[in-house]
C-alpha cells in the first residue's frame, strides 16, 4: 500500500527539531524579563530616581542596537537572513526600549513640550532606518504604526474600530491618503525590489486602513454617499484586479468583504430612504447577496487556479 | 462512514507530502508532477483565505435564513420555535450532503460552516423543545451531534467539542448520580483521559485512522489536558470549594500537588523520549499552568522577581541549547526543521521517486529517475 510507503516517511527514525519549540522558550524569557524589570522599575521609581532609569533604557537601546550592527552583514537591498538566533530580538528589543525612551523623556520632562508631531516623528525615523538596515519586520510594523501616528490618527486599524472613531472628517481623510501611500510603498518596494518582501507588510497596513477609513467616511457623509460609494468600489476593483494579477487570495477575499459591507450599507440605506424598509426584505436580502458572494469567491477562485495552471 | 470517497483523501495526502518534498527541493517538479497526475484528487478544496470568506458568507446566509424563516412562520411558544430550529437544522444538514456528494465539497468553507451551523441549530432547537433538560441530557445529545460530526466530515472543530461535551457529561453524571461521586471525580475524569489517549494514539499512526490523523492528534491533546486539569490542585480546589463551601479542606491535597507538578515535567521527558511533539508542546502549555497554580496559591517571591529570575533562567537555557544543539546531538537539533540538512536523515527522495514511478501506468525512461543517482535534478530537466 502506498500509504505506508509514505507513512514511513513521517515516523522513520528522523532528526527531530527544537527549532520552534527553543525560540518559544527564549521568546517568553525576553517578555519575562522585561516585564519583571519593568514592574521592579516602577515600584522602586522614588529610590532609583528618573535619571538612573532613563539612563539604562538608554544604555538598553545602544546596546542592542550595537549588538546587531555588529552582527549585521553589509546592507543590500535584498532579503538579508541573520544567523545569530538572538538577532531578531536584539532588533525588537532595541525599537520598544527606543520608544519607551522618548515616551518617557516627554511624559516625565515634556522635552518636546507640545510638539507631538516632532516627538512621533523622530522615533518613526529612527525606526524605518532600522527596519531597512535591520531587515526587520516587526521593526517595520512599528515604522508604520508610528507613521499613523505622526499622520494624526490614534494607532493601528483595530483600535479606530474599537474607539469608534468614525467621527473626525479630517482623520478619515488622512486616513485613506495614508492607506494610498502606504499601498504605493508597497508597489514601489515590489517593482523596485528595494527589500521586495517588505511588500506584503505595508500592502496590508495600507488596505486596510484605506478600506476602513472609506467605510467611515461612506457611514458619514450621508448627503453624497452615493460618490463615496462609486469611488469606493472603483478603487476596490483596481485594487482586486491588480491582486488577481498577483495572485494573492488574502488581499482578493479581503477587498471583496470590503465592497461587500459598502454594498449592504447602500442597499440598506435606500430601502430605508425609500421607506420600503422591512425586515423580511433585508434578511432576504442578505440571503441572496451573500449566496450571490459566495458564488463570486467560488468563480475567482477557479479563475486564479486556472491562471496558476497556466503560469507553470 | 466518512463522506469523502477514500482514494481521493490518500490520493490527497500524497500529493500534500510530494508539495513539501517539492518544497524542500528533494525531488523535482518533473517527479512531483508525475506524483500528481498519478493521483488525482476529486474534491473541491479552495485557497484558505477563500475558505474563511466563504465560512463568513455562508454563516451569514444561514442565520439569515433562519430568522426569516422564524419570522414567517413565527408561533407563539418555545417549543415552536424549537422545532422550526430544528427543522432548520436539519434542511443545513441536507444541503450539506448535497454539497459533499454532489460538488464534492471538502474543507471548501460552505461545508465546514454548515457543519457547525446544522450542529448548532439542531441542538438549540431540542434545547428549545425541552425547556428543562438536565446537564447530563445535553451533554449526551451534544456527543451524538459533534461526534456524527467528527465521524462523517472529519472535523475538527467538532471532534473537540464531542470529547468536551464527553467530558461534561461524565462529570456531571458522577457528581449528581454516584454515591460519594465528588470523591472518585478526578480519577474517573482521569481514566476517561487514559482511555481517549490509549485510543487515539495508535488510532492516529494506523492505517484505518489516516483520514481522521489531524482529529486524533486534536483529541491525544485534549485528553492530555483533561488528564492534567482532573489532577490540578486548583481545580481540585474549587470543584470542593463548589460543593463544601470555599473555606473546606481538600482532602488528598498532597496528591493534587504532586501531580500538579509532575505531570507536566513527565509530557515534556515522555516527550522528548518519544519525540512526539504533541506530549512535548503540551507539557511546554502546562508547565505554564503549573505555575500559575503555585503562584495562586503561595508568594514564593514577588511576582517582578520571580519573572527576573524566570526570564533570565529561560534566555540563558533556550539560548545555551540553541549554540548546543546546532551540530545535532541525540537525535535533537536546533535547526530549523526544513533546513537541508535535518532532511538527510530523510530517505525522501528515493521513497519519493519510487512511489512515482511504480504507479505511473505509461512508460517512462526508467534510466530518468534512478540514474543520476544522487540528485534527479539537472538530467532528468534536460530531457523534458
Amino acid at each position: 500500500m502506498r500509504i505506508s510507503t509514505f507513512k514511513r516517511l513521517h515516523t522513520e527514525d528522523r532528526l527531530f527539531s527544537l527549532y520552534w519549540e527553543l525560540r518559544l522558550l527564549l521568546y517568553l524569557g525576553v517578555l519575562l524579563l522585561t516585564t519583571g524589570l519593568g514592574i521592579l522599575v516602577y515600584k522602586h521609581i522614588d529610590t532609583i530616581g528618573h535619571q538612573a532609569v532613563l539612563a539604562f533604557i538608554a544604555a538598553v537601546t545602544l546596546a542592542s542596537f550595537f549588538y546587531c550592527v555588529r552582527k549585521i552583514p553589509p546592507f543590500n537591498w535584498d532579503k538579508t537572513t541573520v544567523a545569530d538566533p538572538l538577532f531578531d530580538y536584539a532588533v525588537l528589543l532595541g525599537c520598544l526600549s527606543l520608544l519607551i525612551f522618548i515616551g518617557y523623556i516627554q511624559y516625565e520632562y515634556d522635552v518636546f513640550g507640545d510638539h507631538y508631531g516632532l516627538a512621533t516623528f523622530l522615533p518613526m525615523v529612527v525606526l524605518f532606518c532600522a527596519a531597512y538596515y535591520f531587515d526587520h519586520l516587526g521593526a517595520l510594523s512599528l515604522a508604520i504604526t508610528n507613521l499613523a501616528a505622526w499622520a494624526g490618527i490614534a494607532v493601528t486599524p483595530l483600535q479606530i474600530l474599537r474607539g469608534g472613531n468614525f467621527g473626525d472628517t479630517r482623520l478619515i481623510i488622512i486616513g485613506m491618503l495614508l492607506g494610498c501611500v502606504l499601498l504605493t510603498f508597497g508597489h514601489l518596494s515590489s517593482i523596485r525590489r528595494l527589500k521586495g518582501h517588505f511588500e506584503l507588510t505595508y500592502s496590508n497596513f495600507g488596505l486596510h486602513l484605506f478600506f476602513i477609513a472609506a467605510l467611515a467616511g461612506l457611514f458619514k457623509f450621508d448627503g453624497i454617499y452615493l460618490i463615496w460609494f462609486a469611488v469606493l468600489m472603483g478603487i476596490a476593483w483596481y485594487l482586486g484586479s491588480r491582486a488577481f494579477g498577483r495572485r494573492s487570495f488574502y488581499f482578493i477575499v479581503v477587498i471583496v468583504l470590503y465592497a461587500y459591507i459598502a454594498l449592504s450599507y447602500v442597499v440598506l440605506h435606500s430601502m430605508l430612504t425609500y421607506t420600503v424598509f422591512s425586515f423580511e426584505l433585508v434578511l432576504m436580502y442578505f440571503i441572496l447577496s451573500a449566496t450571490g458572494m459566495a458564488l463570486f469567491l467560488v468563480y475567482l477562485n477557479r479563475q486564479l487556479k486556472r491562471y496558476d495552471r497556466l503560469q507553470q | 462512514m466518512i463522506a469523502y470517497n477514500s482514494e481521493s483523501l490518500d490520493n490527497l495526502a500524497i500529493q500534500q507530502d510530494a508539495a513539501e518534498a517539492l518544497k524542500r527541493a528533494v525531488i523535482t517538479p518533473e517527479e512531483y508532477e508525475q506524483i500528481r497526475q498519478a493521483h488525482p484528487v476529486r474534491l473541491y478544496t479552495p485557497n484558505f483565505f477563500v475558505r474563511i470568506g466563504l465560512i463568513v458568507l455562508t454563516v451569514v446566509a444561514v442565520v439569515c435564513g433562519a430568522g426569516l424563516f422564524l419570522l414567517l412562520t413565527m408561533g407563539p411558544s418555545d417549543r415552536g420555535i424549537g422545532t422550526i430550529l430544528i427543522f432548520f437544522g436539519i434542511s443545513c444538514y441536507v444541503v450539506l450532503e448535497l454539497f459533499v456528494h454532489l460538488r464534492r465539497f471538502f474543507r471548501a468553507g460552505v461545508d465546514d460552516a454548515l457543519i457547525w451551523m446544522a450542529g448548532s441549530l439542531i441542538f438549540g432547537g431540542i434545547y428549545f423543545v425541552d425547556g428543562n433538560m438536565s446537564a447530563v441530557t445535553g451533554s449526551w445529545i451534544l456527543v451524538v451531534l459533534a461526534g456524527w460530526g467528527a465521524l462523517r466530515y472529519a472535523d475538527r472543530v467538532m471532534t473537540l467539542v464531542a470529547y468536551g461535551a464527553l467530558i461534561s457529561a461524565v462529570y456531571h453524571m458522577v457528581l449528581d448520580d454516584v454515591a460519594f461521586g465528588s470523591a472518585i471525580l478526578p480519577f474517573v475524569i482521569m481514566a476517561v483521559s487514559v482511555v481517549a489517549y490509549l485510543v487515539a494514539t495508535p488510532l492516529a499512526l494506523a492505517e484505518a485512522g489516516r483520514h481522521y490523523r489531524s482529529c486524533l492528534l486534536l483529541l491525544r491533546m485534549a485528553a492530555l489536558v483533561t488528564f492534567y486539569l482532573s489532577g490540578n490542585f486548583y481545580v481540585a480546589q474549587k470543584i470542593n470549594a463548589s460543593i463544601h463551601g470555599e473555606t473546606a479542606i481538600v482532602p488528598l491535597g498532597w496528591l493534587w500537588w504532586g501531580l500538579t507538578c509532575i505531570v507536566p515535567v513527565f509530557y515534556i521527558l515522555a516527550g522528548l523520549r518519544r519525540k512526539d511533539a504533541i506530549l512535548l508542546w503540551t507539557g511546554m502549555g502546562l508547565v505554564a499552568a503549573a505555575i500559575g497554580t503555585i503562584r495562586y496559591y503561595y508568594h514564593l517571591l514577588p511576582a517582578e522577581w520571580a519573572m527576573i529570575f524566570g526570564g533570565i533562567i529561560l534566555i540563558a537555557g533556550a539560548y545555551g541549547l540553541i549554540r548546543y544543539l546546532r551540530v545535532p546531538k541525540e537525535g535533537f537539533t536546533s535547526a530549523a526543521p526544513d533546513e537541508p540538512h535535518v532532511l538527510e536523515t530523510l530517505h525522501v527522495e528515493s521513497l519519493a521517486v519510487a512511489e512515482a514511478l511504480q504507479s505511473v501506468a505509461q512508460p517512462l525512461d526508467q534510466g530518468k529517475g534512478f540514474g543520476g543517482g544522487s540528485g534527479g535534478g539537472g538530467g532528468a530537466s534536460g530531457t523534458y
